[in-house]
C-alpha cells in the first residue's frame, strides 16, 4: 500500500479511521484493489514507479463531510486530491498529482440544486455529470440548452475548473467563462461563497458574478486553493432552430481572409463555433494522407508548391462550417449575411447549405443524430475516434495525452504551429500528424488551438516514446511563445515553468498565496506547478 | 519454441456482494443503460464517428469480425469475471469505473443482465 | 518456457506480464485454468490477434459423472486427452504446442464454448492452447 509522504503507517491508519468517522466505513477505500480504481487509465507512466497513484480515497456525501475530511488531513499533514467525476481523461483522470495523496472523490455529491429556465442558469454539485444535468432538464421539460464537452460523463464543475470547453456559442462553450458563483471549502475547513453568494440570502448568486471587491474565482481553476462544492453556470435559452452552412475558399493563400472573416462573424455573435477543414487535404485534422506525405517528403513545401497541390486536387483549399442558433428568420438571415460578406471578400468563395433542425430534437431523433455535442446533448461518441473501428482496425489507442497550443487567430500562426509540431514529430522519428493544411480548433472564440494528440499505452516502452514527444512539443511551443492551455500532471511543472515572465513572477505570487491559504500544503500539492513550501525545494 | 504456461486453479475474481439483495437483471438493465449504452448500445448515429456504430460496439465489431455479436446485450456467453475485469480495469480507451460510479452490487446487477440469456 | 500464475487479478497478469510479451513474440500460451479465466484470456488475446486453438473441457454432467470434450485442431486430440495438472502438464503442453498449426483457420467451436456457466461447471478445469 502506498503511504502519503512522511506519514507513518500508524498515523495513516489513524487518519483513515477518522475519515471513516466522517463519511462512513464504506466510503473510505484503502484496499489495494479499491485504490487501483483511482489510477489514471490513460497514464503516460502506467505501471512505472513515476505513475501518480493514490494511497486511499474517501468519498463524502455533502459539504460538511468535506470540511471534516479537510480538518483530519490538516491534523495528519496528509495531502488530499479532490476529483469531481474523475473523468478528466488525458489530463490525469482520477489520479492525484502527488503520489500518496488521498483522493477526495466527490462523485457522491451529485445533486442538481437548481435550474432556472427564465434566468437561464444551473447550480450543481461536483459529482453531477453532464448526463445528470441534461437528464434533470429533460425530465422537467426545461427550455434551456447545455454546452457540453465531447465526453458527457464529465462534471460541469470539474471541466470548467480545468478550463474545458464545448461547442455552441462563444459565451457558453468556454466553461469556466460561463460560471457564475462558486462555493468552496478552504484548506482550513471553512466554507466560502464567491460573488454575490457572499451575502446570505442573495437571490443573484447565479446572475451577477463579480460581487464586490476582488473576484477570486480564478484561484480555484487549475490550482489547489480549495475544494469546490457548488458552482453556478449560465445556460443558453433553448434556441428555436439550428442551421449550418459551409464556406469554401479555393486557394491556399485564402486561409488568411477566411480566418479574418470568421473572426468578424464570431466576435459579432453571428455564428456558433466555426469548424475549419481542408477539402484539398481530405480533412484538416488528424493523420496526413499518403498524398500529403508525398507532398512533404522534401520538407515543408513553398506556398507556390502548395497552390499547385491544391489545383491538382481539384478541390478547394479550405472550408469552414458555420453553425447558427436562434429563430429561423434570424439564422437564415445570418447565413445570408455571412455568404454576402465572404463573396465580397474572397474571390471564388462557394457555399453549401448544411443541416437545419428545429430544436429541441426528440429523444428518438437524437439517438441517431451524430452531432449531439453541437446541440448541447451529452454523448460518448468521440471515443470512436480512438477505439478500434474499420479505419484504425487493429491499432486502437489505449489512451492519449493531449497538448493544445493556444495561438493568435492568424493564418500564419496556424501554419507555423503545424510546421513546428511536424518538425518535433519528425525529429523523434514519429510520423507527423501535422501538415500545411492542418486547421485550428476554435473552442475559445478569441484564440486558436493547434492540437497534438499523443498516444499513451499500458506499455512502458511505448509510453517512453510518447513522453519524449510530449515533452519536446512543450519545449517547442514555448520557443514559439505559445502556451499549452491544459496538461496532465506528468507535464504540469514543465508547462508552468515556461511562464517565465519576470522570473516566473506569476508562479511566485501563487506560491505566496498557497503558503498563506493552505499552510500545511494539504490540497492537491503540485497541481499546475503550485507546490507547498515544504515540497518546493526541488523546483528549478 | 517458447511457451508460456498459465496456471489458474485458484482464480476467483468475483467477490459476490455478500449479505445484499440478489443481483437483479432488471436493475442491471437500468445501470447498463446509464453507464454502458452510450458506447455499447445498438442504436448508433447515422454517419457518426464509429462508422455506423457506437464506439464500444464499433470496436467489438472489428474485434469479433462476425464471429460473435458486437452488441454486448446480444451475447450469451459472457463470463462474469470478464465483465468485472473490464469494468474495473478498463480496456483500450475504455477507462476504469470506480465504485462511487458503479457500486459492487450494481456491477453484479449488470452481470446478471448481461448473462441473463446464457444457457 | 515460462510459468505464470493467476492469483486474483487477471488484468494485472495481462497488462503487467503477458501482453507486452505476446505483442512482441506471439509466444503460444498453454494453460489449465477454470473456464472463466480462459474466457478472459481468450478475449484479451484477441487484442493481440491470438485465438484459442485447442481446448479440452472437463464437463460435469447430471449425476456428477464427468466427461472430456475436445475441440480444435483434430491432430492434437490424442496427445492432450490424458493430461494431468501436475508438473508434467507444462512439458506435455510445450510439446503439444509445437503441433499447433497457426495457418489453419480458427475453429469457432473453440471460441464459442467458453460459456455458459452452469453452477456445476463454474470451476471445472479446462486445458487449452492460445496461439
Amino acid at each position: 500500500m502506498a503511504l502519503p509522504p512522511n506519514v507513518s503507517e500508524e498515523e495513516f491508519a489513524s487518519a483513515l479511521s477518522e475519515f471513516a468517522q466522517a463519511v462512513g466505513d464504506e466510503w473510505v477505500f484503502s484496499s489495494d484493489e479499491d485504490v487501483a480504481l483511482y489510477r489514471d487509465s490513460y497514464s503516460i507512466y502506467w505501471g512505472e514507479p513515476e505513475e501518480r497513484v493514490a494511497s486511499a480515497a474517501v468519498a463524502p456525501a455533502n459539504v460538511e463531510e468535506v470540511q471534516q475530511i479537510v480538518r483530519v488531513a490538516n491534523r495528519y499533514n496528509i495531502p488530499i486530491y479532490p476529483i469531481s467525476t474523475g473523468r478528466n481523461l488525458t489530463y490525469g483522470g482520477a489520479a492525484p498529482t502527488l503520489s500518496g495523496s488521498v483522493v477526495v472523490d466527490l462523485k457522491r455529491m451529485n445533486r442538481v440544486l437548481e435550474v432556472d429556465e427564465d434566468r437561464h442558469f444551473a447550480l450543481v454539485e461536483p459529482g453531477v455529470s453532464y448526463y445528470d444535468l441534461y437528464n434533470y432538464i429533460q425530465e422537467r421539460g426545461l427550455q434551456v440548452m447545455l454546452d457540453v464537452p465531447d465526453p458527457g460523463w464529465g462534471s460541469p464543475i470539474g471541466n470548467s475548473l480545468d478550463h474545458g470547453a464545448g461547442y455552441t456559442m462563444a459565451p457558453f462553450r468556454d466553461h469556466f467563462g460561463s460560471r457564475c458563483g462558486i462555493e468552496f471549502v478552504t484548506a482550513e475547513g471553512e466554507i466560502v461563497r464567491t460573488g454575490t453568494g457572499a451575502m446570505p440570502g442573495t437571490d443573484t448568486w447565479q446572475d451577477y458574478r463579480y460581487g464586490v471587491g476582488p473576484m477570486i474565482d480564478g484561484l480555484l481553476a487549475q490550482s489547489n486553493f480549495g475544494i469546490v462544492t457548488k458552482m453556478g453556470f449560465w445556460l443558453a435559452p433553448m434556441p428555436e432552430t439550428f442551421l449550418t452552412g459551409t464556406v469554401t475558399v479555393p486557394r491556399y493563400r485564402d486561409f488568411d481572409a477566411l480566418v479574418k472573416e470568421v473572426s468578424y462573424l464570431e466576435d459579432s455573435f453571428l455564428t456558433g463555433m466555426p469548424s475549419f477543414g481542408s477539402p484539398a487535404a481530405g480533412g484538416g485534422f488528424g493523420q496526413a494522407s499518403p498524398q500529403m506525405a508525398e507532398l512533404m517528403q522534401d520538407g515543408w513545401p513553398s506556398v507556390e508548391r502548395l497552390e499547385e497541390f491544391v489545383s491538382a486536387q481539384g478541390r478547394p483549399a479550405w472550408s469552414v462550417e458555420l453553425r447558427f442558433y436562434g429563430p429561423e428568420e434570424v439564422v437564415r438571415a445570418s447565413w445570408d449575411a455571412a455568404k454576402r460578406r465572404f463573396r465580397d471578400r474572397v474571390a471564388g468563395a462557394a457555399f453549401e447549405d448544411g443541416d437545419f433542425w428545429r430544436l429541441p430534437l426528440s429523444a428518438e431523433e437524437l439517438a441517431t443524430n451524430p452531432r449531439k455535442p453541437l446541440l448541447g446533448v451529452p454523448a460518448l461518441e468521440i471515443f470512436a475516434t480512438m477505439a478500434r473501428n474499420p479505419r484504425t482496425n487493429d491499432a486502437p489507442l489505449e489512451g492519449h495525452a493531449d497538448l493544445f497550443a493556444i495561438l493568435p487567430r492568424k493564418a500564419e500562426a496556424v501554419h507555423e504551429a503545424a510546421r513546428a509540431m511536424s518538425d518535433a514529430y519528425g525529429e523523434l522519428g514519429v510520423p507527423p500528424a501535422h501538415h500545411p493544411f492542418s486547421t485550428p480548433l476554435n473552442f475559445y472564440s478569441r484564440a486558436f488551438i493547434v492540437p497534438a494528440i499523443v498516444p499513451t499505452w499500458r506499455d512502458p516502452a511505448r509510453n517512453a516514446q510518447s513522453r519524449a514527444l510530449y515533452s519536446r512539443l512543450v519545449d517547442r511551443c514555448a520557443e514559439h511563445d505559445w502556451i499549452v492551455y491544459r496538461t496532465n500532471p506528468a507535464f504540469q511543472d514543465q508547462v508552468v515553468s515556461k511562464l517565465s515572465y519576470n522570473d516566473n513572477a506569476l508562479l511566485r505570487f501563487e506560491e505566496k498565496l498557497k503558503d498563506g491559504i493552505d499552510p500545511n500544503g494539504i490540497i492537491s500539492p503540485g497541481r499546475y506547478g503550485i507546490w507547498p513550501a515544504s515540497m518546493r525545494s526541488g523546483r528549478a | 519454441m517458447k511457451v508460456t504456461i498459465v496456471v489458474a486453479g485458484l482464480a476467483i475474481l468475483t467477490t459476490a456482494a455478500l449479505g445484499q439483495n440478489a443481483p437483479s437483471a432488471d436493475t442491471g438493465k437500468v445501470v447498463f443503460d446509464k453507464w454502458c449504452t452510450p458506447c455499447h448500445g445498438a442504436v448508433a448515429p447515422a454517419g457518426g464517428l464509429g462508422d455506423g456504430a457506437l464506439p464500444g460496439t464499433s470496436a467489438l465489431r472489428v474485434k469479433y469480425n462476425g464471429e460473435l455479436p458486437a452488441v454486448l446485450e446480444e451475447r450469451t456467453d459472457l463470463a462474469p469475471e470478464f465483465i468485472e475485469t473490464v469494468v474495473r480495469g478498463g480496456l483500450f480507451g475504455m477507462p476504469i469505473t470506480r465504485k462511487t460510479e458503479v457500486s459492487d452490487s450494481e456491477l453484479e446487477d449488470i452481470i446478471a443482465y448481461l448473462t441473463r440469456s446464457n444457457n | 518456457m515460462s510459468v505464470s500464475e493467476v492469483r486474483d487479478d487477471l488484468g494485472q497478469l495481462w497488462y503487467g506480464e503477458l501482453r507486452g510479451q505476446l505483442r512482441r513474440t506471439r509466444t503460444p500460451l498453454a494453460g489449465v485454468t477454470d473456464r472463466a479465466t480462459l474466457f478472459c484470456l481468450e478475449e484479451l488475446a484477441r487484442d493481440v490477434d491470438m485465438r484459442v486453438r485447442f481446448r479440452v473441457d472437463r464437463v460435469v454432467e447430471q449425476g456428477g459423472r464427468t466427461r472430456h470434450e475436445v475441440s480444435g485442431q483434430p491432430s492434437l486430440a490424442p496427445t492432450l486427452r490424458g493430461l494431468g495438472t501436475d508438473e508434467s502438464f507444462g512439458n506435455a503442453m510445450a510439446s503439444v504446442v509445437r503441433l499447433v498449426d497457426n495457418s489453419l483457420p480458427g475453429d469457432v467451436g473453440t471460441l464459442r464454448r467458453t460459456g455458459p456457466f452452469h453452477n456445476a461447471n463454474e470451476r471445472t478445469l479446462v486445458a487449452w492452447i492460445i496461439a
